[in-house]
Order: C-alpha cells, then structure tokens, then sequence
C-alpha cells in the first residue's frame, strides 16, 4: 500500500513539469552562459592501419610517422563511466568562457593504453627507417585541456599525469623488438615534496593563472610566423613543479651485450616563462 | 604547395581542438608571407662509422624555468662510482630575477634531437646506439649547482682559471668536480652562455650505450668523444656568474 502511494507521488511529481514549460524571456536567456557539455567515451578502442602522415619541411626532407597502431582497454567494472568530458565553464568575472576537456580520472588506472606506429626520416637523399616506437601499459591519470579567447590568440591550459610501462625504441621494426632502446617505468606528473611519485596532474599552463598562448604573429617586418608560449604565472603565485621519473634507461641487444644505465630522475620541473616562435 | 599543404595539415591536427575557440583571419597580406611555415627541420648523416638521424624545432625559444634534483644514470660504475649517478646536479636553472630584465630569460635556438645508429653487419639490421638532445645555440645565465658531472664542460672563472672536466684523470666520467690547483666545479653558481658574438654552441645530454664523437657544428671545433651512460656536454662560450657557489635566485616574483 505504501508502494503504491510513493508512486502515485512519484507520477504526480514527474507529471507535473509537463505543464510548466515555458519560453525563456530575453532576459533570463542574457544569464545563460557556460552550460553546455557533452561526453565521450573511448570504451573498446582500437585502431590499426597503414596511413601515412608525413610532414615536408620547407628547407627539403620530411618526417613521416605510419602503420599507427592504438587500443585501450577498459575497467570492466564501470566500462562507461568515466568519460572524457568536454564542457564550456564560466571564466570567472571580466573574462571569457572556457572550453574545458577532461580526461578521465582513471582513479583504477585500469584505462590502459598500447600504442605503436612507424617513423622515418627523408634527407640528404637518405631514406632512413627510424624504427618503432612503442609506448606499452600508457595510463593517463585526469588531466586534460582548456582553451579559452584573450585579446589576441588562443589562450590554452594543460594539466597531465601519465605512467608508462615502457617505451621502446626497435630500429629494426616491432616485430625485431630484441634491439631497443627502452625506458620503462616513466611517470609524469605534479612533483611531491618528498621526491616519490607523482600523485596528481601537473598543471604545466592554465588559464586562469599561467596561461598558454597559441597564436599567429606578424613582426615589424610584416613576417608572420606561428607562436606558442606560455606566460608568467599571476602575480604572488608560483609555477606549479612536475616531476619525470624513469626508473630505467637500457639498451637490448641482439647481437651485443645489454647495457644497463640504471634509472634517471629529475625532481622539480617549474616552467615560468616559455616563448616559441617558429621560423618561416 | 607540398610543403604549403603539408604544413597546413600538420597545423590544423595540432589546432584542432581548437575548433570552437576564437580563430583570427590572417589577412591576405598575411597569407601572402606565409609559404612552408618551418615546424621542423630533419636531417640524416654518417660520420665516424655511425649514422644521425636529426629532428630539431624550426624555432627560436626564451625560456626560464627551474629544474632542481636532477639524477640522470643512477647505476653502479665501478671504476669511480661517486654519488652513485652519471650527472647529479641540484639545480639548473635557465633565466635569474635577481637581475637586469634581459636576464630574466634564456635564448636557446632550434633545439633537437638526435638518433644515432650503427649498421650491424648482418642483413639490413641496425642498432641503436643512442640519442641526444641539444640546442644549436644558447644564451643567457644559467644557475647551476653540480654535484658529479659525466661529460665534457669548460667553464672560464676569469681570474680563478679555467674549470675543465677534461683535466680529470678519470676523462670526465663521474667527476665530482675537483682537481688539483684549480678551483673545484662546486664553487659555480652558474654560468653566462654565450658572448657578444653568439650564443654558445655545443650544449646537449646524450644517452647511449657506446661512446661516439658527434659531428661538430659549422665553424666548431672536433667535439670530445661522448661516453657511455649519460654524457653532458658544454665548452663554448661559458664564462661563471661567480665563484661563490651561489645559484641566482629565480622565481617569478616581481617579474
């Protein structure tokens, strides 16, 4: 009998809004701003394939990177829900909307990542097959972009945590994976105090407090180039610190011995200033 | 129109997430400058038996950043183990606030990198003997504070001589920085990078598995031969901020 009322409720209460409907006036529409989102999910991704991208560069050779191989795998537990987000947030007063993409939290790291694909290098009349690279066990902890509109430009913001398995460098290909250069066990991500594992996303630019720019220039000469840079942090605030930890550097062998160069650290990452201005 | 289109592609992959925020017109007089915008720049050689692949940035970069605790080829060297790492350096860092507003950041030009390989004589096979990173030029002060030191640096102290990892008995590899009659590596707080003529020219860290001499740059001497493990390697145009020991302050406050 109490069922039966608690639906009877619960129907009156979603009946209801029907009726209640209606058009927005213009003025409560002005208040509308930074509400939209959506999200995606990357469940039972998988891609392989043999397209070529190749990138010419204006002082002769090329770059090439092919046969792109990706997949990820899921947490079965909850294989729907931790999506990637994508949403347009308040910039807070005075300035613009934000477009904010979030990577999953990956709170399991049980989102995992296996990448492999092809470079090589064409010049000085040199073909030259650079190998494979293969990034093995890639997890990527939150983190993710912003991008909002100062006065000139794109401004842009880019927090990231990763830990890779291993990436490997076989020059003879993937399938010849016995001569490598590996780097296994890198972690990515805000420095802690005490030296160990990062623990949380480094905020390498951010918007709202050290913002990235990405724009075109055109110098006194009437030249214009591409420019990517990230300012000064606000006054009274610091740099946030990231940290690299690999935790070994080894070359594999096929017909040689292995060399072993241990692991490599470096504690404290602080980008105050960077200016990057491509040449044309 | 290659390279236009090529160039094109590659910048709308980078901005594509772009989409929705503000994108400006470039004006036709704009346009009209624009042919084969330089991203990268590539380049493949041999020398001394081994082959260099080169990936560099197309780019001028100023910079100021702060690195500290820096352990790179944490492994046991039998011969002179030292602090137990190839370069142990406690900071490094490029740019100062304690000075002149053109201090405050450091010029560095097209920095790459490298891979190096070696024919292995069976088949088409190829080792990888390792890499490096490097900037073909570099200027400003530079704070440092070298605990060991695996590598080639020649730093002018003016009056207090010249400081030079190849005076070491050891060939530079795991040098805590002494030496006899000279000042000790520890008593420089930094460095000025280059001089009224350039930047300096010869700065990179390589990784790799067998010694190898790179090529020097155009009008550069023959570099010193690289050892294995991890090897830093700066000679040209370094003059020490001081012989103190004490690294510049650094921090964004007041900038």
């Amino acid at each position: 009998m109490r069922a039966l009322a608690c639906a009877l409720s619960l129907l009156a209460c979603l009946s209801t809004p029907a009726h209640a409907l209606e058009p927005l006036p213009d003025s409560a529409l002005a208040k509308v701003a930074g509400r939209d989102g959506m999200s995606f999910n990357l469940s039972n991704f998988a891609m392989a394939g043999n397209a070529e991208l190749r990138y010419y560069a204006p002082g002769g050779g090329s770059l090439g990177i092919g046969n792109l191989a990706a997949s990820r795998s899921d947490n079965p537990d909850a294989p729907f829900a931790d999506p990637y987000r994508l949403d347009i947030v308040p910039g807070g007063p005075g300035r613009a909307d934000i477009i904010s993409i979030a990577f999953p939290e990956n709170a399991a790291g049980r989102e995992i990542w296996q990448v492999a694909y092809d470079f090589g290098v064409t010049a000085n009349g040199i073909d030259v097959k650079g190998g494979s690279v293969m990034l093995k066990d890639l997890v990527v902890y939150g983190g993710g972009m912003q991008w909002s509109t100062p006065a000139a430009g794109d401004a842009f913001g880019l927090a990231t945590r990763i830990e890779l398995g291993s990436l490997t460098l076989a020059p003879n290909g993937r399938a010849a994976a016995g001569e490598a250069l590996v780097l296994s066990n890198v972690k990515i991500g805000a420095a802690s105090a005490d030296g160990t594992a990062p623990t949380a996303p480094w905020r390498i630019a951010d918007v709202t407090s050290q913002a990235g720019i990405f724009n075109a220039r055109t110098d006194d000469a009437g030249k214009s180039s591409l420019h990517i840079g990230i300012g000064w942090p606000d006054a009274g605030q610091a740099a946030p610190s990231g940290t690299l930890q690999i935790g070994n550097i080894s070359f594999r062998g096929d017909a040689g011995a292995n060399v072993d160069l241990g692991s490599a650290r470096i504690g404290s990452i602080q980008l105050q200033y960077l200016d990057v201005k491509f040449r044309q | 129109m290659r390279t236009t289109l090529a160039a094109s592609l590659l910048a709308f992959t980078l901005a594509s997430g772009t989409a929705a925020a503000q994108m400006r017109p470039m004006s036709d007089t704009e346009l009209s400058t624009v042919s084969g915008q330089g991203l990268f720049t590539v380049s493949n050689s041999s020398y001394n038996g081994f082959d260099f692949t080169r990936i560099g940035l197309d780019a001028d970069v100023t910079l100021n950043a702060n690195l500290s605790n820096l352990r790179l080829g944490e492994y046991t060297y039998a011969p002179r183990n030292g602090t137990g790492a190839d370069l142990d350096i406690g900071a490094l860092q490029f740019g100062r606030t304690d000075g002149s507003a053109a201090q405050r950041l450091v010029q560095i030009t097209n920095p790459y990198f490298e891979f190096v390989y070696k024919n292995t004589g069976v088949g088409t096979g190829r080792e990888i003997v390792g890499m490096r990173l490097g900037f073909d030029g570099i200027a400003g002060d530079i704070g440092l504070k070298i605990a060991q030191l695996s590598g080639a640096m020649r730093i002018d102290a003016g009056a207090a001589g010249i400081i030079d990892s190849m005076n070491d008995a050891g060939g530079g590899k795991r040098w805590d920085g002494t030496c006899a009659g000279c000042t000790p590596l520890a008593s420089v707080g930094g460095v000025t990078a280059g001089d009224a003529n350039g930047p300096s020219r010869d700065f990179w860290i390589s990784i790799l598995k067998a010694p190898v001499t790179f090529q020097p740059g155009a009008g550069m001497p023959a570099l010193t031969e690289a050892q294995a493990g991890i090897w830093l390697n700066w000679r040209d145009k370094l003059t020490a901020l001081n012989i103190t020991g004490t690294v510049p302050a650094n921090n964004p406050a007041g900038h």
